[in-house]
């Protein structure tokens, strides 16, 4: 392993997440189990209890959130400090085989976990928590994809060490229909990143926005409540949008500005 | 109206991804347009690795008449992206079956990547170098 400030941040939020998961996992195991034949005055302790594993869940799948985005810098802060990487596809390869798992998890983790987060927003606005069953039962869905994320995070930066890897150059060469998307993104064309970041949220908040219709149109009391929220994520989805392509221009520039034929 | 929004992201989304491509494909094409300029060729390369600088490289000319270089690209073989360029002014004379130094003082990776450096001549052809560097 190697110890860096970013690293390390890296792992206690692996550590961290691990243990509150194995905490709620059991709590939401619980509820669902009793909820659905559970009386008037159990319900109520249940309600409660509840209430206590929505909190940690929060704090789980906010942390798992910066996890996904610090991932790719704390990568990038590792290059300098592997012989021969000369971009994150060099760390991926010193961090092989967790790596490239880990990579396509995090791509994937922010639409499922926001799937948990914006229902329980809208819950926590309805009478009677209508959704209660349903949060548990999603977070339990969710645990396994956790574990993965949070294991993949402490495997791959404990198995990252200062070897000699063979980077992209070895891979994308002139004959290559498709650049290291690591150089392209991270060194040579940085407003793709906005542009990808500002997309990906633009489609993650429009499949919230179709989960939320389906639990709006499953329980009526959610009606008013759910409407309002699908209205305001789809026009957040639409502002994304807007951003993605505004900074698609200066990214295309970028790219242009200086072709030999240009001159 | 939530419909409406949902396909007009959808639009803008296509929009944008389509441009990206049609962007994309249009550059290669005219790059790979540039003719070859095969009486050039770099002979020398001239780098500076505590500044990580190209500095200048060395141009043979098998030409019979002189020619000249109007500018110089740097394209990083890894992204496809030209990550340096400058236009000469006045225009770099290279004489016939002679060699000229040519200065350029682009910025590399410290990291190290392979990269095509192109000369662009006035007859509208380019000279064409791979350099890997460190």
């Amino acid at each position: 392993m190697i110890w860096t400030p970013l690293t390390t941040i890296m792992t206690v939020l692996g550590i961290f997440g691990l243990a509150l998961v194995v905490y709620a996992s059991s709590k939401a195991y619980t509820i669902n189990r009793r909820i659905a034949r559970a009386g008037l005055e159990e319900r109520y302790v249940l309600e409660k209890n509840y209430y206590l594993l929505s909190t940690v869940v929060w704090v789980i799948l906010i942390s798992r959130i910066i996890a996904s985005g610090l991932f790719w810098a704390t990568n990038e802060s590792l290059i300098p400090l592997i012989p021969g990487a000369m971009c994150q596809f060099g760390v991926s390869q010193a961090g092989s085989p967790y790596s490239w798992i880990d990579t396509g998890v995090k791509l994937v983790v922010i639409f499922a976990y926001g799937i948990w987060l914006v229902l329980d927003l809208l819950n926590r606005r309805v009478k009677g928590s209508p959704l209660l069953h349903s949060l548990s039962k999603i977070f339990i869905l969710l645990v396994p994809l956790l574990i993965l994320d949070t294991i993949l995070d402490l495997a791959f930066y404990f198995t990252v060490s200062p070897v000699t890897v063979p980077c992209c150059r070895e891979v994308f060469t002139e004959t290559s229909p498709v650049p290291c998307p690591y150089c392209f993104v991270f060194h040579d064309a940085p407003m793709f990143l906005v542009v990808i970041v500002s997309y990906g949220l633009s489609i993650a908040l429009v499949l919230w926005g179709f989960v939320v219709r389906h639990y709006t149109t499953r329980f009526s009391e959610m009606e008013t409540v759910g409407n309002n929220a699908m209205r305001k994520l789809v026009t957040f989805a639409l502002a994304f949008a807007v951003i993605g392509t505004v900074a698609l221009i200066p990214a295309i520039i970028q790219v242009l500005t200086g072709g030999p034929v240009l001159h | 109206m939530t419909t409406k929004r949902t396909l007009g992201i959808m639009a803008v989304v296509i929009a944008g991804l389509a441009v990206s491509a049609i962007v994309t494909i249009y550059f290669r094409g005219q790059q790979s347009a540039l003719g070859e300029e095969t009486g050039l060729s770099v002979t020398g390369v001239e780098l500076n690795r505590r500044t990580h600088t190209l500095v200048g490289v060395n141009v043979t000319s098998s030409l019979a008449s002189e020619t000249w270089i109007r500018s110089a690209s740097l394209v990083k073989i890894q992204s496809g992206i030209t990550v340096a360029s400058t236009s000469f002014s006045p225009a770099r004379q290279v004489s016939a079956n002679s060699q000229s130094y040519i200065p350029i003082g682009f910025k590399l990776d410290p990291e190290g990547a392979d990269y095509f450096l192109y000369l662009v001549t006035d007859r509208g052809t380019a000279a064409k170098q791979k350099i890997s560097y460190p």
